[in-house]
């Protein structure tokens, strides 16, 4: 048996970063190059949500070492809800289910992921705090998705928003007590590099209404199994959760300024304005919210 | 008249004494260890077990070059093991996940969390005897169903009668250890096994106050 003492960070680090990358790498090359003749351009976002599902269901099975069916822990429905979600929404990027069904179909899916992955805890709850917060959870996480879902079909934007709050909620889970979380989020965030980088500096393959779909969710998961089941401070959630937003400020700025709010630029202007409340995130976590000490 | 360095009565009899506590004091120590022996009463009996004299404890492996032990401080439960009448023996055991300390806040927090126990999800760990067998008037196997992380399964305890016999309060106690190893992913635990050791000792220390 190996005992060298870094042989644990090696494995960590080809769970969480080399083998999802290399696997949304070597898929797109093989979507791209190969399916990409042979089919339609308005499947190119098919490609990237199933080499970014695959990626994550690579990751999960790597990093937590078995898929549980059915799901023990919350955290086991997080490659049930991805995987099932790819083919509905790869569906929408095929068909174009319209907006109003689109949101329907959101709002659904974040009801029934939320009730899924917090049934444990809002059963301790009282009723009515337990309706608040599977209603806050629900509406917070439904309109972070339409926002990335709308720009998903004209620009990365979204892509490069999700992979700095992944990174980000990566580093507040391990500082705060889950590596388990934070090699999820390093996982997403990994993904969604290696995503980008196929992506520039002209998009290739946007994330479409199912890699949006795939990527929101694999976020949310990882977010929430955080917040309940982790105690991640609601302050530093509020700070990822703001950094979502990045891009707001960055279109509005370009438009005003005659610039193309969906060129490479805004890319790195959207991961630059992100990339604030999530270093604020962290600094806070480290100052005030790591467990110090024994007990 | 007397001599100013003659010694009093008074001064012999502190020096002597003195002296007889010296010659006494090396002997103490030894006859309060000679005062402690186990109580072989009749261990029979319905008990609640003392959560103040009673722990559970675990051991577990780390990155393949020690041994942690770590503690749940908070058990519950009751438990009626004599040897003379197996079939009327059972066992009840009820521990708070959240009770648990392994003596660093962070390597806590990590364990309650998502990672392993979930204590969020699964508060609670317990264990249901169904059958006891004794191989000696003091020694036998406990086998019974834990719950731990949501999933339930068999498990065997050997177990060890300390004692049983009259506290100084008026009561009646007995008390035992019971130790078995189980391992963690039968259990849906299976995050890190290449840093944290799949097999983990278990061992209870309970002491019971009869009914």
């Amino acid at each position: 048996m190996n005992l060298f003492p870094s042989a644990v960070m090696t494995s960590l680090l080809l769970q969480t970063v080399a083998w999802p990358m290399l696997v949304v790498m070597s898929g797109l090359a093989m979507g791209l190059g190969i399916l990409r003749r042979m089919a339609s351009p308005g499947t190119l976002p098919l490609i990237s949500a199933l080499t970014i599902c695959a990626a994550m269901l690579t990751a999960y099975h790597l990093i937590y070492g078995k898929f549980t069916l059915p799901p023990l822990q919350a955290l086991d429905w997080m490659p049930l809800l991805i995987a099932a979600a790819l083919p509905v929404y790869a569906m929408d990027d095929l068909f174009d289910f319209g907006a109003a069904t689109r949101f329907v179909l959101m709002a659904a899916t974040v009801v029934l992921a939320a009730v899924l992955l917090l049934r444990p805890v809002l059963g301790q709850l009282p009723l009515m705090h337990a309706a608040w917060v599977l209603t806050a959870v629900s509406g917070l996480w439904l309109a972070a998705w339409v926002y990335f879902d709308r720009h998903a079909l004209h620009n990365a934007n979204s892509g490069m928003t999700l992979l700095v709050v992944s990174a980000g909620t990566a580093i507040v889970s391990v500082l705060t007590g889950s590596t388990l979380l934070g090699q999820l989020g390093g996982a997403l965030a990994a993904v969604l590099g290696a995503w980008l980088l196929w992506n520039w500096p002209r998009p290739h393959a946007l994330l479409g209404h199912s890699g949006t779909a795939v990527a929101v969710l694999a976020l949310g998961c990882v977010m929430l199994v955080g917040r309940f089941y982790s105690a991640t401070p609601l302050r530093i959630n509020a700070l990822l959760l703001v950094a979502l937003a990045a891009n707001v400020p960055v279109t509005y700025l370009l438009r005003r300024s005659g610039r193309n709010p969906d060129g490479p630029l805004a890319v790195v202007l959207t991961g630059a304005a992100a990339l604030v409340p999530v270093a604020l995130a962290v600094v806070l976590t480290v100052m005030f919210y790591m467990p110090q000490g024994d007990e | 008249m007397k001599n100013a360095n003659t010694p009093t009565r008074f001064t012999r009899s502190m020096t002597g004494l003195a002296l007889l506590a010296a010659l006494a004091f090396p002997a103490l120590p030894a006859a309060a260890a000679d005062a402690y022996h186990i109580q072989t009463g009749n261990p029979a009996g319905n008990y609640q077990i003392d959560p103040v004299h009673s722990m559970v404890t675990f051991t577990v492996g780390h990155l393949g070059v020690s041994e942690l032990v770590g503690r749940f401080d908070t058990i519950s439960g009751s438990f009626s093991l004599d040897s003379a009448n197996s079939d009327q023996a059972r066992v009840s055991v009820q521990i708070p996940i959240d009770s648990l300390d392994t003596n660093f806040a962070q390597r806590n927090k990590d364990l309650l969390g998502p990672d392993y126990f979930n204590a969020t999800q699964f508060p609670t760990m317990s264990f249901t005897s169904t059958k006891v067998q004794w191989q000696s008037r003091n020694a036998g196997q406990l086998t019974g169903n834990l719950t731990l992380h949501g999933v339930t399964r068999p498990v065997t305890f050997n177990i060890r009668r300390i004692g049983a016999g009259p506290d100084p309060w008026g009561g009646y106690r007995s008390g035992y250890v019971a130790t078995t190893t189980i391992k963690r992913s039968d259990f849906g635990m299976n995050y890190m096994l290449n840093g944290i050791s799949d097999s983990i000792l278990v061992q209870l220390n309970i002491e019971g106050k009869r009914q």
